[in-house]
């Protein structure tokens, strides 16, 4: 680090109340903003789930021959807007109804595979395609019902694009707010600074060496507050990770992976370093013309 | 070396600064300029320094014209021109070690090479122990003998001293007059603006008089006093420039 960089700490360290002042505020704002991201990527990642779930179920006639399944079957498999398709005999399907209803012992007694119908289990690539799926199965004069959880994906997916674009409306301000934050601090800075920056300009610094260690304050207010609302952040997610998988239950989106944790530490701490920059760029524009 | 042809300097609000004043000072000399509070001695470093325009005339420094400097010529100018300014101008959260270093902190020269330059420095100046200390804890004398040592730590062609004895008693003055002759003595030019030229006390030193921006005596022979003029026409051809041409006048300020 050069000299005229440790400034930068020299500086901060001289007006510890302003510096405290703009992470504190910061802080805040990336620890806000980094909730709505990790509430908004969660979001995606559940509505991905129950996307990839098996979405239409196709239920056979009693008399359904296994060939004519089968032809179905590999019928489907070729089409590209079918992601997986699985066949569920009538003794699988008994098994699963077991599973399912194993504390009720009342509802188990009466039923055998006979009164259970085959079915076939397909998932689309996405949640549009599953009305095609649906027609195309119900036109089959070998299925009895189709069922699929439109309404469950359309629902879900309604949500995730709210999230999402709160998420988005609120990060942008967010952002904006950073900036101007960044901005006027920096600017008070450089306002509590004037007559070091015309000594500077007087024994000959160029612009930017008298704009170097503004620009590295305002970067380092957003990387340190960035890292900050990180830890408060994965804090709270890993106070919170007990609630949320009773809450969520078969969905596997918790415990986050520490992998994803510090992808997401690195690029908040690339947004804090952007911000910050942009902040101060703009106020040392604006003041040091 | 340095030229003023025809300098004027009005500032906005109509005062008049300077008023066709021409003068040279040639490497290693030491001048004078005197004249009482007004008369526009810091205004002469001020123009140096290209902090504001000249409203007529041109000034030269080894023979470029300052007023066609481009903004980001500046710096390089004002590197050449080791200033001691009235006002001293000295950073009070900086301790004198580090504002003496300012110069050579600015050229980027390494942490040793300032230490060694600041520490020369200081022994030359007087200052050896002060080296920790902020300006708030240094006597007036000792004050000036900073900002004489941090005009010259980026070892300027030429030291401006602008009333480097202002506010001193009268041998402490002395012992700053002879510090800065020494200073001549070792290669660079000085230029030292005071209201009270009696404290040099030395016939043989050239000496420049203002008077309400005008300049009224140079002690320098007529003879060199006439070559201003051929010595402008000269370098006019060399660098292309054209003849003084009153500018409108305007505040354009560079710092």
């Amino acid at each position: 680090m050069s000299r005229r960089s440790s400034f930068t700490f020299k500086h901060m360290r001289r007006s510890p109340y302003q510096s405290l002042a703009a992470v504190a505020v910061l802080s805040i704002t990336f620890f806000v903003a980094s909730i709505f991201s990790l509430v908004t990527l969660g979001s995606q990642q559940v509505l991905r789930y129950f996307e990839t779930r098996p979405q239409v179920t196709a239920f056979f006639k009693d008399d359904t021959e296994l060939s004519t399944i089968n032809n179905l079957k590999r019928e489907l498999e070729t089409q590209e807007f079918v992601a997986s398709v699985k066949y569920v005999s009538k003794e699988e399907a008994l098994s699963i109804y077991r599973e399912q209803n194993k504390n009720d012992p009342l509802l188990l007694e009466m039923v055998t595979a006979d009164i259970l119908p085959a079915s076939l289990e397909v998932s689309g690539v996405s949640a549009e395609v599953l009305p095609q799926i649906a027609d195309m199965l119900g036109v089959d004069p070998a299925i009895e019902e189709v069922v699929y959880q439109k309404d469950v994906i359309e629902t879900l997916r309604s949500w995730a694009r709210a999230i999402r674009l709160a998420g988005l409306a609120l990060v942008a301000v967010l952002v904006a707010t950073s900036i101007l934050t960044i901005g006027v601090i920096v600017g008070i800075s450089i306002a509590n600074r004037r007559r070091e920056i015309e000594v500077l300009h007087l024994f000959g610094a160029n612009q930017w060496y008298i704009k170097k260690p503004f620009i590295l304050e305002g970067a380092l207010y957003g990387v340190i507050g960035a890292a900050l609302a990180w830890g408060l952040s994965y804090i709270l997610l890993l106070y919170s990770t007990p609630f949320l998988v009773s809450f969520l239950g078969s969905i596997p989106l918790l415990p986050v992976p520490v992998t994803f944790m510090l992808a997401f530490l690195a690029a908040l701490i690339l947004l804090g370093l952007s911000i910050g920059s942009i902040g101060s760029f703009l106020a040392v524009r604006r003041f040091l013309r | 070396m340095i030229i003023f042809d025809q300098v004027s300097k009005t500032f906005p609000n109509g005062t008049v600064a300077l008023e066709g004043v021409s003068f040279t000072v040639d490497p290693k000399e030491f001048v004078i300029v005197t004249g009482p509070s007004g008369a526009g001695k810091t205004t002469l470093l001020r123009l140096l320094l290209r902090e504001f325009l000249p409203s007529g005339g041109r000034i030269f420094v080894d023979k470029v014209d300052i007023s066609t400097l481009k903004k980001s010529g500046i710096p390089e100018l004002r590197r050449q021109i080791g200033a001691a300014f009235q006002d001293f101008k000295l950073l009070p959260d900086w301790t004198v070690g580090e504002n003496i270093g300012l110069g050579l902190e600015i050229l980027g020269e390494g942490e040793a090479e300032i230490a060694d330059r600041v520490n020369h420095l200081l022994e030359l100046t007087g200052l050896k122990d002060k080296s920790p200390l902020f300006p708030g804890q240094l006597s007036g004398g000792e004050l000036q003998r900073v900002v004489i040592a941090r005009a010259l730590a980026p070892e300027p062609k030429v030291l401006f001293a602008d009333e480097p004895t202002g506010n001193l008693d009268d041998a402490t003055a002395r012992q700053i007059i002879s510090l800065l002759k020494d200073i001549n003595k070792l290669g660079t030019t000085v230029i030292m603006a005071t209201h009270n030229p009696r404290l040099v006390n030395d016939p043989k030193e050239r000496l420049i008089v203002l008077e309400k921006g005008k300049l009224v005596k140079d002690t320098r022979s007529k003879a060199k006093i006439s070559s201003i003029s051929s010595a402008v026409e000269g370098l006019s051809e060399v660098e292309g420039h054209k003849p003084t041409k009153k500018k409108k006048d305007h505040p354009e300020k560079e710092t």
